[in-house]
């Protein structure tokens, strides 16, 4: 028994070496990237930034729960948004830690927690729910240069717009319909699993039409989240919704591709490899040359690291909780964060990096190199 | 202190110069508090006296059950293949029962590379156990334990095994003695007991650890901030009331709620676990008794101890628990074995019906657990968006 205990010390002092993630050498001035993410503290909403191997640098109680932060670019702004039936989006200057700016949601309106900018940082597009008009679907426009004023919005034709990413030509916007329709006044039920219709939407921002549409293969997979490669392949993350009979759960893919106007693909893995996620993606999140990918899945606690152009699963590790994803480039991996507040890279292997004690990160990272 | 051969002598300076101040400061707190901290208690003794011994008990009976089966198939005598093939049906219920008292236990090893669905292949809902076993039989395959581990889920583990033991036409003694494939049934059977002592064994090993690695046990029971598992103690204790909740729940719904049906017209004993061994009663036992150890310690300090001293968690709740444990064991002492055979009985059906009940109240109360010590099982996980 002595000795086992000593192995152990011994053990738990080799598994102290966290590595710093810019290289011990480098006391250069380059500074480390800064990670955002809401995050609650026991009943507490919060606004966190989380500078690696450093790490808090603010944390701001909000009133509500978000989803998930971006950076303006050319910026020190970052926005984040409510999750549904969430109605505000905070602005915030990440280099003073405080928040900006606040903006509500036109009357009848809610968010659902993601947004984009234009490239230069103009325009903030925000996915809605005009939930008093049977819930349509809606992409807000609001201009950043004026206060964050809504100038204008986008019809979908669509229920449920959730992810949303500016593809490479700089105009076009990629959408995930979620196809789901919720109203505040039913909390967060979902109301037409019998009706719904899922897609992945192009949207011209020069003309405000949707210019692409891409269905869901499956009637209850909902496309909730995606990330674009350089080249402009798109990857999405579904979840599969439905109160059906559980004998006749669907076992099939929940991550899909999609190239030109091919339709979408769906990786392949085995069944366990999707029962692993149990119906539920996330986060996902591409490398920016686009060749690897990862999913989370707090539900099956795991996260999976593909191969993009094969679509082939290299590795998956058991996270709990997990869902933020987020690519660093000058690591060369992945970051992954979990409710319990801890931040994992994820490459070949899998390593903690810190632990915020006090924090469940929620759903989405982003990491501000 | 002497030093051993095994442990780089990098490791062991660095162990040194980083433990020994923390030791001291933390002998030092003790001595001012003059009480030993309960969490570490609490979790060493879940993992090291209440876990890894069902571990091993498991190990223990797939042990057995690989020999007996290994010496069933050498038999050449009918009356002698008949004895062995009845000490093996036992020998597998055994094991069988060994298994339900870990199978609640949601955390660990069993969690990784699908091990849990390659123990057993459960719900079955279409019967591919058959299927597969049988075109593997047919098949001109290689019959080992590599073989079977790369095969199906459904053809590995003990449901597998309980299919060509029990199964009136798979497992019957003819079909080890007579015809064509007899001797590829008997390696299919000897492969699939080898492998799932293989699975058994490392299941053991990794939660007692070794030289070159930490013990779940030990992973689980000293939580930090470097521990990439578990950051703090509520993540241990956690992980304790998933088990609880959850593991009741699946006894519940999987194991009772879906076979007994909203009536005894809607009852159905083909969806009982083990239905093929009528071994069903005896696994809902072991899985309650299992849950009970974890909630009382086992003989030693339990999660009740820990919840009476050092929690303000309502004595009424923890009362509530006591009684609706005692509730549903005195319920399931009630019942006749096997189930498959009586659940369409109106006397047994309302039994079974009561038992439910029970096993209702007994999880809705350790369901209202985690929101009252303020521990959230999952923050991502009951997200939704």
């Amino acid at each position: 028994m002595q000795r086992r205990k000593f192995l152990q010390l011994a053990m738990a002092g080799s598994a102290l070496s966290v590595l710093p993630l810019a290289g011990c050498g480098s006391k250069s001035s380059q500074p480390q990237p800064l990670l955002l993410s809401g995050s609650d503290n026991g009943d507490q909403h919060t606004l966190c930034g989380w500078q690696l191997g450093q790490g808090e640098r603010f944390r701001l109680p909000v009133e509500q729960r978000v989803h998930a932060p971006l950076m303006r670019p050319n910026s020190q702004q970052a926005v984040f948004v409510a999750r549904r039936p969430g109605t505000l989006i905070y602005v915030v200057d990440v280099q003073q830690g405080v928040i900006e700016q606040q903006l509500s949601a036109l009357p009848g309106r809610h968010f659902y927690g993601h947004a984009i900018f234009s490239a230069d940082g103009r325009w903030l597009y925000v996915p809605e729910n005009a939930y008093a008009e049977q819930g349509a679907g809606k992409i807000g426009v609001y201009d950043a240069r004026a206060n964050f004023q809504r100038v204008q919005e986008f019809d979908l034709d669509g229920i449920g717009p959730h992810q949303i990413a500016l593809m490479p030509d700089g105009f076009t916007l990629a959408i995930a319909l979620g196809g789901i329709q919720t109203h505040p006044d039913y909390s967060r039920d979902k109301l037409n699993l019998y009706s719904m219709q899922s897609a992945l939407l192009y949207l011209d921002t020069r003309s405000g039409q949707v210019t692409g549409r891409f269905n869901a293969p499956h009637q209850h997979l909902s496309l909730r989240h995606l990330d674009v490669a350089k080249d402009g392949t798109v990857m999405v993350g579904a979840q599969f919704q439905s109160s059906a009979n559980p004998d006749e759960a669907y076992t099939g893919p929940l991550v899909f591709i999609q190239r030109g106007e091919q339709p979408l693909q769906a990786w392949q893995a085995s069944e366990e490899t999707w029962q692993a996620q149990q119906h539920y993606i996330a986060s996902v999140a591409m490398n920016s040359s686009g060749t690897l990918a990862i999913t989370t899945s707090p539900r099956g606690g795991v996260v999976n690291l593909w191969q993009v152009a094969e679509a082939r699963l290299l590795k998956q590790y058991r996270v709990k909780d997990v869902a933020g994803a987020g690519y660093l480039p000058a690591n060369g991996g992945f970051v992954v964060s979990n409710g319990l507040g801890q931040l994992f890279k994820v490459s070949n292997e899998l390593q903690l990096l810190e632990h915020a004690a006090s924090t469940r990160w929620d759903n989405h990272l982003l990491i501000n190199v | 202190m002497k030093r051993t051969k095994q442990i780089p002598l990098q490791a062991l300076e660095k162990s040194t110069w980083l433990r020994w101040p923390l030791l001291a400061v933390f002998a030092l707190t003790l001595a001012a508090c003059g009480k030993e901290p309960a969490e570490p208690k609490l979790l060493a003794h879940t993992a090291h006296e209440v876990i890894v011994p069902l571990y091993a008990a498991l190990d223990a009976e797939a042990v057995k059950q690989l020999e007996l089966s290994q010496a069933f198939c050498q038999a050449t005598e009918p009356d002698q293949q008949q004895s062995l093939q009845q000490q093996l049906q036992k020998q597998w219920r055994a094991t069988m029962s060994a298994w339900a008292g870990v199978q609640p236990i949601g955390f660990g090893p069993l969690e990784d590379g699908n091990l849990r669905w390659k123990l057993q292949f459960w719900p079955d809902r279409k019967d591919l156990t058959r299927k597969k076993i049988e075109a593997l039989i047919a098949s001109d395959d290689e019959l080992t334990a590599a073989r079977v581990a790369s095969a199906s889920v459904s053809v590995q583990g003990l449901a597998a095994l309980e299919y060509l033991l029990f199964d009136t036409s798979g497992g019957a003694l003819e079909g080890y003695q007579n015809g064509e494939q007899a001797s590829r049934r008997c390696l299919l059977l000897q492969a699939i007991a080898e492998r799932v002592q293989q699975v058994t064994h490392r299941l053991l090993n990794e939660w007692y650890g070794d030289i070159n690695k930490l013990g779940y046990a030990d992973t689980y029971s000293q939580p930090g901030a470097d521990n990439a598992l578990y950051p703090n103690n509520n993540a241990s204790i956690a992980a304790l009331l998933d088990t609880l909740v959850v593991g009741s729940e699946v006894v519940k719904r999987n194991k009772l709620g879906i076979p007994v049906g909203k009536d005894i017209a809607h009852a159905k004993p083909y969806r009982l676990e083990a239905w093929r061994s009528q071994h069903s009663l005896a696994l809902m036992r072991a899985s309650v008794a299992t849950l009970e150890q974890l909630y009382r310690g086992n003989g030693g300090y339990g999660l009740q101890h820990y919840l009476v001293e050092e929690t303000d968690v309502d004595v009424a709740l923890l009362r509530d628990i006591d009684e609706s444990f005692k509730a549903t064991n005195a319920q399931l002492l009630q019942l006749n074995a096997p189930l498959f055979s009586q659940l369409k009985q109106p006397e047994q059906h309302s039994k079974l019906v009561e038992l439910h009940r029970r096993l209702n109240v007994l999880q809705g109360n350790l369901n209202k657990l985690p929101e009252s010590l303020g521990i959230r099982l999952g923050f991502n996980s009951n997200d939704g968006d």
